[in-house]
C-alpha cells in the first residue's frame, strides 16, 4: 500500500491523517466535506465524501405536532427547501386520505420548478462552470468571479436566473429560502392576480437567459474537445424518477418508476418500498445501479427539451450541465404554461389536523432527484420519521461515476492533483447535498 | 479605496443563509467595490485577512469551533448570520448533538436575525457596511411590522390553537391563536403574517430585557389545557440561547 497523505485542506482545521488515502477537502460544494480516495498500490479502492458535521433531523421530527413538520423540515436545506416542505405536506396528506384542490397542486409544482431553477443556478454557475471554462481557457482560479472576467456575460446570467426564481419563490412561497406557504391541505395564502402577474412578469425576463445559458453551455462542450472523453461513463444506469399523469417530468411527484433503459420499460414503485428498504431496495431490486436527479428526469420524461443532448454525450458526466440548463430553461417555460392557464384567485387553505393518527409516505422531484417524506403519527405528533433524500438515491452511482473518472485520469498518468482535479469535478456535477443527507456520518461514495 | 474583502462561512447550517448573502453581494454596485475572498462553498481559495466575514450555521463539533475561532482572527468583523448561528437554531432541538450559538466559541460584532434574514435586511447591511455606516439591528417587535393591530385583546388572553382555520383578516391574537409576533424582533415584515401563518419567532428577542418581556406576555395568556406543556411552546422551532 503506498501511502499517500495530502492535506490541501483550505480550512486547515486539523491535520487529517489518513494512511494510505488522499484527504482533500471539498469545495464548491454544498455542505463542509472531505473527499477521501483510498488507494492501493497506485490504484484507487474507494472514494468516500465524508460529511464533517452530522444532522440529526430525523430524531427532531420526533414527537412534535405534525402541523409544525411542513415548516421544520425546510430548514433541512437551503437550496431544496421547497421539495422537502412540499413532500413532508404531501406524505401527512396521504396518512390522512386527503386529496388538496388542483390550484394548490399547481402552486406546489411551481415552487418546485422555481426551486430547481434556483439550485441548478446555484449549481451549474457556482460550482461546475468554473470547472469546465478552466479545460478550455487559462483561469487564476476557479471561481464565478474569475470566470466572469474571462467570459464577460456570465454574472448576468447568473444574477438574472437566481433572482426571477427568488422572485417566484418570494410571491408564491412566501420567502424565497425556507417557504411558508404549503401546509397541510393545501396552500396558505391565495398568489391572487397581482402575484400571479408579477411572478409571469419575473419568468419571461429570465427566459431569454435560460436560451443564453444552453447556448454558453454548447459552446463550451465543444471546445473541451478531446478531453471530453475523461468524464465518459459506462451505460448501466438505471433512471429513478417521478412522472405526471402524461408521462412527462413529475415535479409534484405522479407514479414513481425505476426505468430500465436496456428493457425500455418501466417498474413502478411505491414510495413506502424506498423507505422500507432503508433507501437502498432500489438497488436490491434493480440490476445495475439506479441514478435520480436531471439525468433520469431527461432521459425517462416524455417532455424533453428538445432537441437535448446526442446518444453519445448522454454517458458523459460534462453533459450534466447541459440537462441542468435545460431543466432550467423548461422550468421557466412550463411555469409560464401553468401560470397562464389556471386561475389562483380561490382559497385552498389547510385544514386541522389535530389529535390525527396515520402513517403514510410521498416522493417528490426535488432539484437533485426523488425525494421521499415518510411519517408514522399518533395523536396528532409524530412518532417516526424517515427522509430518504436523492444524494442518498444516488451514493452508489455518483461513488461509481467518479470512481471511473478518477480511474481513467490515473491510467492515463496524469499527476495526483490532476487526478483529484477531475475526480472532484465529476463529483460536482451530481451536485450532492451534505446538509440533506441527514442519515449517516461518513457516506461511502 | 482598497475592495471590501468578505468571506462567507458555513458551519453546521443549511447554505439556506450563505446563498440569500451570495444572492445579494451579486449586484454591480456591489462587485464594484467588494470581492468574496472567501467561500468553500463557491471558491477554493484558503482564508486571508478578511474585511467582512459572514457566519451561518452553529456550532455542533470541536472541529468548528477551531474553525471559527480562527475565521474570527483572521476577519476584522464577524457577522452572525440566522437562526442557527445566533442562537443555535433548529439543530438546537437534537437530544443526541450538542449545538450552540457562535457566540460560545468567537464574538460576533454584528447580527443579521432571521430563518434566514429578509433580503431587505441583508441589503441594508451590506449598504451599511461598504459606505462604513454602523448597521443597527431593528429594536421594535414583529407587531409593529404587521399588517393587523389588535382592536379588542381583553386580558387574559384565551389561547386555544397554534394555526388559524381561515386567511386572516385581525390579529392573530385575538382570534384564540398563538403568535410570537410580540416577543420577536421585527426586520421580516411580519412575513410569516403575510401569508396566514403565525410568528415562530425565528428573529429571535427584541431589545431589552427578553426575560421579563417574554414573562409579562406569558402571563396575561389564558393557555387551554390541549395546547401542551410550557416546553413545547417555547421551544417548538429552536432553543433559544438567550445570551446573545
Amino acid at each position: 500500500m503506498r501511502r499517500v497523505v495530502l492535506q490541501i485542506s483550505p480550512l486547515q482545521l486539523e491535520v487529517l491523517v489518513l494512511a494510505a488515502g488522499l484527504v482533500e477537502l471539498m469545495t464548491r460544494i454544498e455542505g463542509h466535506s472531505e473527499l477521501v480516495l483510498h488507494m492501493k498500490k497506485e490504484r484507487l479502492v474507494k472514494i468516500e465524501l465524508s460529511p464533517l458535521s452530522f444532522r440529526d433531523f430525523e430524531n427532531v421530527l420526533v414527537g412534535k405536532r405534525i402541523e409544525d413538520i411542513p415548516r421544520l423540515v425546510t430548514r433541512i436545506c437551503g437550496l431544496c427547501p421547497s421539495a422537502h416542505q412540499v413532500a413532508s405536506c404531501k406524505a401527512i396528506e396521504t396518512a390522512i386520505g386527503l386529496d388538496v384542490r388542483d390550484e394548490a397542486k399547481i402552486l406546489r409544482q411551481v415552487m418546485l420548478m422555481a426551486e430547481a431553477v434556483r439550485s441548478h443556478s446555484f449549481n451549474f454557475f457556482f460550482m461546475t462552470l468554473p470547472d469546465l471554462v478552466a479545460m478550455t481557457s487559462q483561469l487564476k482560479s476557479k471561481d464565478i468571479l474569475e470566470v466572469s472576467q474571462v467570459r464577460p456575460g456570465i454574472m448576468k446570467m447568473a444574477r438574472e436566473l437566481l433572482w426571477c426564481s427568488e422572485k417566484i419563490l418570494d410571491s408564491v412561497g412566501g420567502r424565497a429560502v425556507h417557504p411558508i406557504s404549503s401546509i397541510i391541505g393545501g396552500i396558505s395564502k391565495p398568489l391572487g392576480r397581482e402575484g400571479q402577474e408579477e411572478a409571469l412578469r419575473a419568468l419571461k425576463n429570465a427566459a431569454s437567459f435560460s436560451r443564453l445559458t444552453i447556448a454558453l453551455v454548447d459552446q463550451l462542450i465543444k471546445a473541451v474537445g478531446d478531453r471530453y472523453e475523461i468524464f465518459d461513463v459506462k451505460e448501466s444506469l438505471q433512471y429513478l424518477t417521478s412522472f405526471d399523469l402524461k408521462g412527462g417530468r413529475g415535479f409534484y411527484g405522479g407514479p414513481l418508476k425505476v426505468f430500465d433503459p436496456k428493457k425500455g420499460s418501466g417498474t413502478e414503485l411505491k414510495p413506502a418500498e424506498i423507505v422500507e428498504g432503508g433507501g437502498l431496495s432500489v438497488e436490491g431490486a434493480v440490476d445495475g445501479q439506479v441514478v435520480t436527479g436531471p439525468i433520469a428526469r431527461h432521459m425517462t420524461a416524455m417532455d424533453r427539451y428538445r432537441p437535448g443532448p446526442s446518444r453519445k454525450q448522454e454517458y458523459n458526466l460534462l453533459m450534466i450541465n447541459k440537462l441542468k440548463v435545460e431543466e432550467i430553461a423548461y422550468s421557466i417555460f412550463k411555469s409560464i404554461e401553468l401560470l397562464e392557464n389556471w386561475d389562483f384567485s380561490r382559497t385552498p387553505t389547510g385544514i386541522d389536523v389535530v389529535n390525527r393518527k396515520g402513517m403514510g409516505s410521498a416522493a417528490v422531484e426535488a432539484p437533485r432527484g426523488t425525494l421521499i417524506h415518510h411519517y408514522d403519527f399518533d395523536n396528532g405528533r409524530v412518532r417516526t420519521a424517515r427522509i430518504v433524500t436523492p444524494t442518498e438515491i444516488n451514493r452508489a452511482c455518483i461513488g461509481d461515476c467518479v470512481n471511473q473518472v478518477a480511474s481513467r485520469c490515473l491510467d492515463l498518468g496524469f499527476l495526483m492533483d490532476d487526478v483529484l482535479d477531475k475526480a472532484k469535478a465529476a463529483l460536482r456535477l451530481f451536485d450532492p447535498c451534505v446538509s440533506c443527507v441527514t442519515h449517516t456520518r461518513i457516506m461511502h461514495i | 479605496m482598497n475592495r471590501l474583502r468578505m468571506g462567507l462561512v458555513q458551519l453546521n447550517g443549511c447554505t439556506g443563509c450563505l446563498s440569500r448573502v451570495i444572492s445579494c453581494i451579486l449586484t454591480e454596485d456591489i462587485l464594484r467595490v467588494a470581492d468574496i475572498s472567501y467561500c468553500p462553498v463557491v471558491k477554493d481559495t484558503p482564508p486571508d485577512s478578511l474585511d467582512l466575514t459572514f457566519v451561518e450555521g452553529a456550532v455542533s463539533i470541536r472541529a468548528e469551533e477551531e474553525y471559527l475561532k480562527k475565521i474570527r482572527t483572521t476577519s476584522k468583523t464577524l457577522v452572525a448570520v440566522g437562526t442557527c448561528s445566533i442562537f443555535g437554531g433548529i439543530m438546537s432541538l437534537s437530544r443526541n448533538m450538542n449545538v450552540k450559538a457562535i457566540a460560545e466559541a468567537a464574538i460576533p460584532d454584528y447580527y443579521l436575525t432571521g430563518c434566514p434574514p429578509s433580503k431587505s435586511q441583508i441589503d441594508d447591511f451590506l449598504f451599511k457596511a461598504i459606505t462604513g455606516e454602523i448597521y443597527v439591528q431593528p429594536q421594535k417587535n414583529v407587531c409593529s411590522e404587521c399588517p393587523f393591530k389588535p382592536e379588542e385583546l381583553s386580558f387574559p388572553l384565551t389561547i386555544r390553537k397554534f394555526y388559524p382555520e381561515s386567511p386572516l383578516k385581525r390579529c392573530l391574537l385575538e382570534t384564540q391563536t398563538l403568535c410570537l409576533g410580540p416577543v420577536t424582533r421585527a426586520g421580516c415584515d411580519a412575513m410569516c403574517i403575510s401569508f396566514n401563518m403565525p410568528c415562530e419567532g425565528c428573529n429571535g428577542p427584541p431589545e431589552g430585557n427578553f426575560n421579563s418581556a417574554l414573562a409579562n406576555f406569558f402571563s396575561i395568556l389564558n393557555l387551554n389545557d390541549e395546547m401542551g406543556l410550557c416546553d413545547e411552546l417555547f421551544f417548538r422551532f429552536h432553543r433559544c440561547n438567550l445570551r446573545s
